[in-house]
């Protein structure tokens, strides 16, 4: 608006002062004219004031015309998880030493054996007689002699009871527990059942590897020493292969790891997590150790591959000669036993002739008709409560009441929707009469009209020109945001 | 498959009722524009009419100086003018009517 207000002050200055330099010398020369008649005769200027001040104002105006029209510019817990202990390095004692009540005289194993030592001899216990059917029967340990005790609480019999299942004058058959547990243990119990059943008697028979003398027992064979219960199964290497340690059979419930492989060269223990060790031993004594574990991805596992020279011939200790670590797909035996490698996809055909007549396929086959026939029902209404048909009108209605809403924005063109804005300004109008003026008791009259119409008809067109250029500049100016 | 059935419906049923309340809303909000502009313009009007002016004669013969077409001009540009507004103040009103969700 300030660019309207501008020009239009602009222009009317520019009438004034157009007007006031055109007209007014003119009138000037037609008023002294009359005045001087004589003296411009005489002075020759006749015609000469008129062209130079009309030629002067032109080339004023066109400077001022210039300006006015310049454009604008902007951890381990079951049996499961038992850890597997194979000690390799024979000079090492295997670590059950047994520690209970009468074999607290073990000692270290002496290489290049890796087996505890056992006492040398035990006493040997008295022989319990019982009078039956006097006794307590059914006889249960208790009955047993003192060190036989120890040896049963130890080894097998905690807390069992064993009873006698038939006898005769001839004959006495203990239950099977019994028979198994000491047989295992020692040799058969003894039983005497002389005479009419009136007594017996359990004679104490020496551990295995034990001989009896009298009332001791001495070592005579080290190797068949049976070591007490610690609840662990060693594993030793016997020979080329892998086996359970023969001293070690007398664990009741022993934790024994998900071993594999007994009796061969290579043994392999997986937990419950899927972790994965095995040792292979070589035919020239050396090992090979893999260990698998899962990694935290829950999608590889770390394989730790150590190789360990056969143990030394003095020392008994192995050497570790390699190491390696990989990572590999899947996790557990079966998924992480092959290298972190795609496998190409196989082009075989699939044979799918019998596949439509299997009964889970038909069953399959009817649910889906029963589904597309929900569907259809939903989509084509029929018979339905609420059908997507009858939702799909309303959805319509809706949608082309909002386009109606839009639409009518739209075509509504110019329409100002009741606003209206009939103010203008008002323009003072007025006829033009002749200037007059007394001077020295002379009127002097001046009949600037014709001029001022003439004027008044080019500023006019000038105002045409400006209202032109202002409406344009209305139209293409940016839309306020 | 019944649940299906309801769930399509009922998801059919909200798009239906969302455009329907997008409607009320955008009718709602054009009423309320153009009566707050009818009023801005006759607020506007009633303070300009209680403006008096006159020119006093000594200055009669400065009127001679302002072209027969001085008022046809400003005429001209104010009702230019008010076009320009109408066309803004519609298309505002277009804009506010897509976007309301």
């Amino acid at each position: 608006m300030k660019h309207v207000l501008k020009r239009f002050f602009a222009a009317v200055a520019l009438s004034v002062f157009l007007t006031m330099s055109l007209v007014l010398p003119a009138q000037a020369f037609d008023y002294i004219t009359p005045m001087f008649t004589g003296a411009l005769a005489y002075l020759a200027l006749s015609g000469v004031g008129v062209p130079v001040a009309i030629a002067g104002s032109i080339a004023l105006h066109a400077g001022v015309l210039a300006i006015a029209l310049s454009p604008d510019t902007t951890a381990p817990t079951s049996i499961n998880d038992a850890p597997l202990t194979v000690m390799l390095a024979t000079k090492t004692e295997l670590p059950n030493r047994p520690t209970g009540t009468g074999f607290a005289n073990y000692t270290g194993a002496v290489f290049p054996s890796f087996q505890p030592v056992p006492p040398s001899s035990v006493a040997n216990g008295a022989t319990s007689n019982y009078t039956y059917p006097g006794d307590n029967f059914p006889l249960n340990h208790h009955d047993l002699p003192s060190v036989y005790q120890n040896w049963v609480n130890q080894n097998m019999c905690n807390g069992a009871v064993y009873t006698v299942n038939s006898h005769s004058e001839t004959t006495t058959t203990w239950s099977a527990n019994l028979a198994v547990a000491l047989g295992a243990c020692a040799a058969a119990p003894s039983y005497s059942n002389a005479g009419a059943a009136a007594s017996g008697s359990i004679g104490y028979v020496c551990p295995p590897g034990y001989t009896a003398s009298t009332t001791t027992c001495n070592v005579t064979t080290v190797t068949a020493v049976q070591k007490p219960n610690d609840g662990k199964k060693a594993l030793v290497v016997n020979g080329a292969n892998f086996t359970y340690d023969p001293q070690d059979s007398n664990d009741v419930s022993p934790i024994v790891p998900q071993v594999s492989g007994i009796g061969t060269p290579t043994i392999t223990a997986q937990d419950n997590k899927g972790n994965l060790t095995s040792v292979t031993r070589a035919s020239d004594g050396s090992y090979t150790i893999t260990d698998t574990h899962a990694n935290v991805d829950g999608l590889t596992s770390t394989r730790t591959t150590i190789t360990l020279s056969p143990p030394d011939a003095t020392t008994g200790i192995p050497t570790v000669t390699g190491q390696k670590q990989e990572q590999v797909n899947g996790v557990g035996t079966p998924a992480a036993s092959a290298p972190a490698t795609t496998a190409p996809p196989s082009s075989g055909t699939t044979d799918v002739s019998n596949l439509a007549t299997h009964s889970d396929v038909s069953a399959v086959g009817t649910k889906v008709d029963s589904t597309n026939s929900k569907l259809d029902t939903l989509i084509n209404g029929t018979g339905a409560d609420v059908t997507l048909s009858t939702q799909s009108t309303a959805v319509d209605t809706a949608a082309t009441a909002m386009q109606s809403q839009v639409t009518a924005i739209g075509t509504s063109g110019l329409d100002a929707h009741g606003v209206t804005y009939t103010w203008f300004p008002s323009i003072p109008t007025s006829t033009c009469v002749p200037l007059s003026a007394t001077y020295a008791g002379r009127t002097v009259t001046i009949d600037w009209c014709s001029t001022v119409a003439t004027m008044n008809t080019l500023i006019g067109y000038i105002f045409y020109l400006l209202t032109a250029w202002t409406l344009f500049n209305i139209f293409t100016a940016r839309r306020e945001t | 498959m019944p649940w299906l059935i309801a769930l399509i419906a009922n998801f059919a049923s909200f798009v239906g009722l969302q455009i329907a309340k997008k409607t009320a809303l955008a009718a709602a909000v054009i009423v309320a524009s153009v009566a707050l502009t009818v009023a801005l313009a006759a607020a506007i009007q009633t303070l300009l009419a209680t403006i008096v002016v006159s020119i006093p004669s000594a200055f009669t013969a400065a009127a001679y100086f302002i072209p027969y077409n001085t008022s046809a001009c400003v005429a001209a540009v104010i009702g230019a003018k008010f076009a320009r507004f109408v066309y803004d103040w519609n298309m505002k009103n277009l804009e506010m009517a897509a976007s309301i969700n």
